[in-house]
């Protein structure tokens, strides 16, 4: 018997929904295509393929998601004398990033064709998990924007990290905490554990982070002032800079309170040379006194005698500072 | 050739090879290595290699749709290929650039 149109219709319908709620089960896009490469259906993993929602889909020539080159191959995979059972190709999305797929034919009738999509990104999301577990990549692209250096790729520079003088955190574009060296921990009295993974922002006092925002937003290399609280809750003053060399931002930290110590003992060293340059101008101002003093009493003995015992005095004296001078600064 | 599995005839078209590196990370000088090894000894003179440091400009990752690091696309000849890591296994290498046959059995 043969059966009515719209039987007929509604059997394809029933067929189509049936087919569409396995289909929306898998992971990989299918499409059902009639003979003319209108859509009749495309499950939710296809349209997200294309950035769109499966309705807007409906009713549209299949070939008007595919780039024109490759739409002739797509074509001929419809054909029912198609040898060919699956071929790469790529679809184009409102978005307009081309995105490689693998098509096949599940199945093929007079009223439709159902093929199967499996983005290559997907399987190129496998094949990267399997490389990274056997140790054969060193580095993953994140969002397609950024390059992120596994451990492997980046020991000979955290080596080398470790044997600065500065402290020098490695972080991610957003400011997390993925290394930090030895002096840096020492620095801040904090392990390296529980540096990474935090946000450096959280390392400085709060009216201190719009600085070292400021910082990382402005040109590479600048450098400013700002004070980082260690694990005790002290404050550190610091000079940090931010490199940024090969993707791998660095900021790296010189403690100012060594500075501050250091320009506080030449302050001392300063006021002392200061005092001790009075001290030999008070003594050279008498002897050169008693210099006029013997010029003028040629023959008056006693005021000789005093002339000389002052000299002589004041000679002891600078001879006694100088001994100090060269005990407290000895020479090499 | 490989002993393990049948030769392919190569047509004499030039292969267009890229090789998308992070710098001169560890991975990524195997791969070079790797990589030159495999086009002297089967496809001498007839290959372009090109190597993109997506350090030096990570926004080329989106033209092959590049996630992990290093990569290998066979631009040329079609159908594009991808083949990710260092390229240490000479075997898959070979089958994956489809310059030898996949063996029966093989997976």
């Amino acid at each position: 018997m043969t059966p009515s149109p719209d039987a007929a219709t509604l059997d394809l319908r029933e067929a189509l929904s049936k087919a569409g709620e396995l289909l929306d089960k898998i992971r990989q896009g299918a499409v059902t295509v009639a003979p003319d490469g209108q859509i009749l259906f495309a499950n939710p993993a296809f349209a997200q393929l294309l950035g769109q929602r499966p309705e807007n889909l409906l009713h549209t020539p299949l070939e008007s998601w595919i780039v024109a080159e490759d739409q002739a191959r797509a074509r001929a995979l419809l054909s029912p004398a198609a040898g060919q059972p699956a071929l790469e190709i790529s679809l184009l999305p409102d978005a307009g990033q081309r995105l490689s797929v693998r098509v096949s034919v599940v199945s093929t009738s007079r009223e439709f064709t159902t093929l199967l999509f499996t983005g290559t990104h997907a399987e190129d999301a496998e094949a990267a998990l399997d490389a990274i577990r056997g140790g054969k990549v060193d580095a993953l692209v994140i969002d397609g924007r950024e390059v992120v250096l596994l451990e492997t790729a980046i020991t000979p520079y955290r080596e080398l990290m470790d044997h600065l003088r500065h402290g020098v955190l490695t972080v991610a574009g957003d400011g997390t905490v993925t290394y930090a060296n030895a002096r840096f921990c020492a620095l801040v009295e904090v392990p390296r554990r529980e540096l990474v993974g935090t946000r450096v922002l959280e390392l400085v006092p709060e009216a201190d982070r719009g600085k070292l925002a400021a910082l990382r937003a402005s040109r590479p290399n600048a450098h400013a002032d700002v004070r980082l609280r260690d694990g005790r809750g002290r404050i550190v003053p610091v000079q940090v800079s931010e490199f940024v060399h090969r993707g791998l931002h660095m900021l790296v930290f010189t403690d100012l309170s060594d500075r501050q110590r250091h320009l506080a003992s030449e302050e001392l060293s300063r006021k002392f040379l200061g005092l001790l340059a009075t001290e030999f101008q008070e003594m050279l101002g008498t002897i050169d006194e008693s210099v006029h003093e013997l010029e003028r009493a040629e023959h008056d003995a006693p005021a000789r005698r005093a002339a000389l015992e002052s000299i002589s005095q004041s000679t002891r004296l600078m001879g006694a500072l100088v001994e100090d001078l060269r005990r407290i600064n000895p020479p090499d | 050739m490989n002993a393990k599995h049948p030769a392919v005839q190569i047509e004499a078209e030039v292969w267009r090879l890229r090789l998308y590196v992070a710098g001169q990370s560890p991975k990524s000088l195997t791969a070079i290595r790797n990589l030159r090894k495999v086009c002297e000894e089967h496809l001498a003179g007839r290959y372009e290699l090109e190597v993109i440091d997506l350090l030096t400009n990570p926004r080329l990752a989106k033209d092959h749709q590049i996630v992990a690091i290093p990569t290998l696309v066979r631009d040329l000849p079609n159908p594009i290929r991808k083949i990710i890591g260092d390229l240490s296994d000479a075997d898959r290498t070979l089958v994956g650039l489809d310059l030898v046959a996949k063996s029966v059995g093989s997976s």
